[in-house]
């Protein structure tokens, strides 16, 4: 198959970007997007142009590195996958595709498609976690869960921290991805000691970093790799009220 | 204080927003009932306004409430509104997604229905209040001025009413997930309440410009 | 130095195996907070083992520079594990102990492993799981709201646990919370997106490393006290494995040319279950967690190059090789066998698929007995994924598997202190060679990744550190040392910038992974690694003249990142050829063609090689061997029977 590309090309924050048109031919719709635009790199090294840059590392959808926009949409047209694990035959032959990097102005550009989102570390880092250190632990089965408690925890702690959910949002917001932590840890009895003060920390660096708020319209969930869901906002919003509350 | 806290959040003015909101599409309801009293004929409506009217400061009380409601509200709206414009990149997205209509137009929607609450305020509240004249209630309303003998009044009213259903219907949406209603045993009632609020008051509303204002006209 | 004299020591306390770790553990000299707070470490790789020793250390006190060529912690290759973690809680009632779990492990290795790490990694299993749920990590639990466990990899107990099919995810997370939390003390300082390119040793010690900075591309020196090396393994030597693209070894690389003995470097293990190479763009390739042998069948047709659709060939034409052979444990034989039989058959001509190079992993019958909801709730998300690849859906006809690379049980040589054969520089998780032999057993890199990170790395750095007066970090970085590093490293990108060849760094690794899987994969004989060691010169050779790296070194250049570390797999390549070549033995992934039983299994030679090979770098490159004989005192050395 053939494909047409507009890709994203910026040097730096810094410098204006613009789009720039590449056509691949004899493309085998078998092989995954990044390999399609590995090839492309092949092409341009040899051609003594300068590749193009995005993140990528585990390829399996699982390090949340990946990420950029296919045609307006986080991570492609695919639901519930990430653009490592895309593949070609998800498109036509001739088909137009549009490559951006996620834009959010918490997301600064370093090259081409990779984007800065040191942003997410600073609001885990703000409270995404129990206050436990190494050896203090108890024995693990003196803390029971209940499986549905726990089965929760997990689809919440799914979260890959890729950015689409911000990418997908119109105004930007960050409420998706901070949600899943305060989500994971709520609902397990090892984050309840310090539930009130983490989800005030937390979404107030999401609101430092400069992400925009949450208008609950679902497009982070309808574009999330992972499919975190909209419960997630609800039980952030509920820790935020119970902070008040009690 | 925690509360101030909170409240500094964009998620702490979102849920001032939520209840805020709820708060008066509630008192929207008692609005309604007094207004569906002009069916009735001019003494009903009218009887109805002076019993008000008989409550004094408490009607003052109430009339503060609501309006410092309706500046949290907007404030808020506009702080987090300017909050999301610096969010965005500063490069626009080739295109938008999966977003839903109603929410992206919250805004708009709200501020055309604040210029009508003025508008409301400095016509019908007013003279209700300051410079009735000789004129009753009833005729105020349906009169020529400011009510809906007018057409371009009535039309005016009409839009900013439907335009107000339409705020309220991501409105109450998002509230709903604002306030943690979303994923508890309230949900379906709290939603099938919502549709009454987002549909059947505005049209409870809209239905007195029309029969008043259009279909009388039409007959004659 | 002559060749092959120096006998390697691993300090272990000659003590019984049970207080072995506890005795230690009392000997180590101890510093307080404040003691501590005058010392700094420099942890490089935020992975599992990384993360938790990072954070435990700054727990303890210490200043921790912790740096990653990942712009988060959270990138780390630690979260693509997916079957589980062991640990001998005996949850389950049925038999486990810590001796039984140093048993598995130490067999699973083929006996190539030291007791005395082996006992301790089995004793340490327990404190991990608890550390982990206090930490809030998401594993499953039964109705009863207790932990869940499954049997795991050919072991015979339920010792496993597990968050679904994303237990190293689950694991990676808490251990970056727990980084996270002493990042925002201020006693974690994170340096994102920083390669580490050299170590530095002065005066016999390694103090400090010199890295680049992926963004603005410069070269800089970071000094501590003491250097921790949590890298990961070097699958990538072979292009094409179930590892990170960025995964590499170049800081165990640099730490081996500074005077590190790098161990078993030969010792690579294969996994079965994964997804088959398609085509000549393949960029990696994708595990299929093990545990989906529980219920499906390998099989291959009886008939050579039998193209039939596998719905047409009927039961008596089909081979279940694995059940055939290996009547007690079937399907579940350990990774190192199941694999060398599925290269067997197909090198036989009976593999399927387009490339004739893939087995069929059936669940027709595991369908029928227990229903397809059964299999879709136990591996739903897992033929997902292989449907979503390979674009067939697994639940009509069977999956199409082979082996791929997948962990290196080889590394930097270390001592039970799990401090290298330099001064001050140690490594823990995969990039040491300690804990898993000549093979490891499923669930158990996690364990090892988290044991030397959470519990033992911690307590032996403030040892070493104890009897160490703290260093002026800032005068330190003016030393010799320090700037001839950083000359160097430059230089080497310099050379590398301006060759300017016709060759792109990826065609030139595919050349190399090519010759590395064909003869140092999963089989090895004389010839092919003799053949090997004369490729893979003229691989470096080409690599030397033809390599094209376009852009510009000062910014983010991919292409360099990808040639800085393909210089170092290059001449890994050629020490795991030699470290083969040495090993006249079969053992465990290791499998010599000239040395195996009749029945084609791996025929160990314990009197001669019941050894560590630990290779050091010399200035001539001629490798010298040294050699830590294990002891095995607890152990009855047995040839492992799956039959």
């Amino acid at each position: 198959m053939n494909i047409n590309l507009n890709i994203w090309r910026q040097t730096k924050e810094s410098t204006a970007g613009k789009f720039v048109r590449y056509r691949l031919e004899n493309i085998d719709p078998n092989i995954s997007f990044l390999e399609m635009l590995d090839i492309l790199n092949n092409k341009l090294i040899k051609e003594k142009q300068e590749p193009v840059v995005f993140d990528h590392d585990c390829r399996e959808g699982i390090c949340g590195s990946c990420g950029f926009m296919i045609n307006g949409q986080p991570h492609g047209p695919q639901k519930a996958t990430t653009v490592c694990q895309l593949h070609m035959r998800a498109f036509q032959n001739e088909d137009e595709l549009t490559l951006e990097p996620f834009r959010a102005a918490s997301f600064p550009v370093i090259k081409d498609l990779s984007v800065d989102r040191r942003s997410f570390d600073r609001i885990i880092l703000s409270g995404g976690y129990v206050d436990i250190n190494t050896g203090e632990a108890p024995e693990a089965n003196l803390i029971k869960v209940p499986k549905t408690n726990a089965d929760e925890a997990f689809l919440s702690a799914a979260c890959i921290g890729c950015g689409a959910c911000v990418a997908a949002c119109k105004n930007s917001s960050a409420m998706l991805f901070t949600s899943s932590k305060i989500s994971h840890l709520s609902l397990l009895p090892q984050g309840k000691k310090e539930a009130k003060e983490r989800v005030l920390k937390m979404v107030a660096t999401m609101d430092d970093e400069g992400f925009g708020s949450c208008t609950n319209t679902g497009a982070c969930s309808a574009e999330c790799p992972k499919e975190i869901s909209q419960a997630n906002i609800v039980r952030l919003n509920k820790e935020l009220i119970k902070s008040v509350i009690d | 204080m925690k509360i101030f806290k909170a409240l500094n959040t964009s998620v702490g003015k979102k849920i001032a927003m939520a209840i805020t909101g709820l708060s008066l599409a509630l008192f929207m309801v008692f609005h309604l009932i007094g207004n569906l009293n002009l069916f009735l004929g001019p003494e009903a409506f009218n009887g109805y306004v002076l019993k008000l009217k008989k409550l004094g400061f408490l009607i003052r009380i109430a009339e503060a409430g609501l309006l410092s409601f309706v500046l949290i509200h907007v404030y808020s709206g506009i702080v987090l509104w300017l909050k999301n414009k610096r969010a965005i990149s500063k490069t626009p997205s080739y295109s938008i997604t999966s977003t839903p209509r109603a929410s992206r137009y919250t805004l708009l929607t709200g501020s055309f229905v604040f210029i009508f609450l003025v508008m409301h305020w400095s016509t019908f509240w007013y003279k209700f209040n300051f410079s009735k004249g000789n004129k009753t209630y009833y005729e105020i309303v349906l009169g020529p001025e400011v009510g809906f003998g007018n057409i371009y009044y009535t039309l005016f009213y009409i839009i900013a009413i439907g335009l107000l259903g339409y705020h309220l219907k991501h409105g109450f949406d998002s509230a709903g997930q604002t306030l943690a209603i979303k994923g508890t045993k309230y949900e379906k009632t709290y939603y099938s309440l919502a549709a009454v609020f987002w549909f059947w008051i505005p049209f409870g509303f809209i239905s007195i410009p029309v029969y008043f204002g259009i279909i009388l006209r039409l007959l004659g | 130095m002559n060749q092959f004299n120096q006998q390697l020591n691993s300090g272990a306390p000659n003590k019984e195996l049970h207080r072995c770790w506890q005795e230690q553990l009392k000997s180590y000299k101890k510093l307080n907070p404040d003691q501590a707070n005058s010392y700094r470490a420099i942890v490089v790789g935020t992975g599992l083992a990384g993360a938790s020793a990072s954070a435990t250390l700054a727990e303890m006190g210490f200043n921790v520079k912790a740096f990653s060529y990942h712009e988060s912690p959270r990138r780390a290759h630690s979260i693509a594990a997916q079957g589980g973690i062991n640990a001998a809680k005996n949850y389950k009632k049925d038999g486990d102990s810590t001796m039984r779990l140093f048993y598995d492990t130490i067999k699973g290795g083929d006996f190539r492993s030291r007791e005395e790490n082996v006992y301790r990694l089995a004793e340490i299993s327990k404190n991990i799981i608890d550390q982990c749920v206090a930490q809030g990590v998401p594993f499953a639990r039964e109705y009863s709201g207790y932990l869940d466990n499954r049997s795991f990899g050919g072991v015979q107990v339920s010792r496993t646990f597990y968050a679904r099919g994303q237990t190293g995810q689950q694991l990676l997370l808490g251990a970056y919370s727990a980084l996270s939390r002493q990042q925002n003390k201020g006693k974690v300082q994170f340096f994102q997106r920083e390669d580490m390119l050299d170590i530095v040793v002065d005066n016999g010690k390694a103090k400090g490393i010199i890295a680049r900075n992926l963004i603005s591309g410069k070269v800089q020196a970071h000094a501590a006290d003491v250097v921790i090396l949590a890298t990961g393994g070097y699958s990538n030597v072979y292009y094409l494995s179930t590892n990170a693209m960025a995964s590499n070894v170049t800081a165990n690389w640099r730490a081996h040319k500074n005077g590190a003995f790098f161990a078993n470097p030969s010792f690579t293990q294969i996994h079965p279950t994964c997804i088959p190479v398609k085509n000549n763009f393949q960029s990696k390739l994708t595990l299929m967690s093990e545990s989906l042998r529980n219920h499906g069948r390998v099989w291959v047709p009886k008939k050579k190059s039998d193209s039939r659709h596998p719905a047409e060939i009927p039961e008596e034409e089909r081979d279940y090789y694995l059940e055939r052979i290996y009547p007690a444990f079937g399907n579940l034989v350990p990774r190192d066998v199941a694999s060398r039989r599925a290269k067997e058959v197909c090198d036989e001509g009976r593999g399927v698929g387009k490339t004739g190079l893939a087995v069929y992993l059936d669940f027709k019958k595991a369908i029928e007995d227990h229903g397809e909801k059964f299999i879709k709730e136990k591996y739903g998300n897992l033929f997902d994924m292989y449907q979503n690849i390979t674009n067939e859906n697994p639940y009509k006809t069977p999956m199409k598997i082979y082996p791929a690379v997948h962990y290196t049980m080889g590394g930097l040589w270390v001592d039970y202190n799990l401090m290298t054969t330099i001064e001050g520089l140690f490594s823990i998780g995969e990039s040491n060679f300690s804990d898993h032999g000549a093979n490891r057993l499923g669930a158990s890199a996690l364990m090892q990744g988290l044991a030397d990170g959470y519990f033992v790395a911690p307590h032996s750095v403030m040892n070493y550190l104890a009897s160490n007066s703290p260093d002026n970090n800032e005068k330190m970085l003016e030393r010799e040392a320090f700037a001839q590093k950083i000359i160097e490293v430059e230089k080497n990108i310099l050379d590398i910038m301006n060759v300017q060849g016709d060759l792109t760094v990826d065609e030139i690794h595919r050349e190399l992974g090519k010759v590395v899987w064909d003869n140092i994969g999963m089989s090895r004989s004389e010839k092919g690694l003799r053949e090997a060691l004369e490729i893979i010169p003229q691989i470096r050779e080409k690599f030397n003249t033809r390599l094209m790296v376009p852009g510009d070194k000062n910014g983010p250049n991919p292409e360099l990142e990808k040639a800085l570390r393909l210089k170092d797999f290059i001449e890994l390549a050629e020490l795991m050829a030699l470290d083969a070549l040495d090993r006249k033995e079969s053992c465990g992934a290791h499998f010599r063609e000239e040395y195996q039983t009749e029945e084609n299994e791996a025929k160990r030679n314990d009197s001669e090689y019941a050894y560590v090979a630990a290779w050091e770098h010399q200035k001539d490159g001629r490798p010298c061997l040294h050699k830590e004989t294990l002891r095995f005192q607890n152990v009855k050395l047995k040839t492992r029977s799956y039959k």
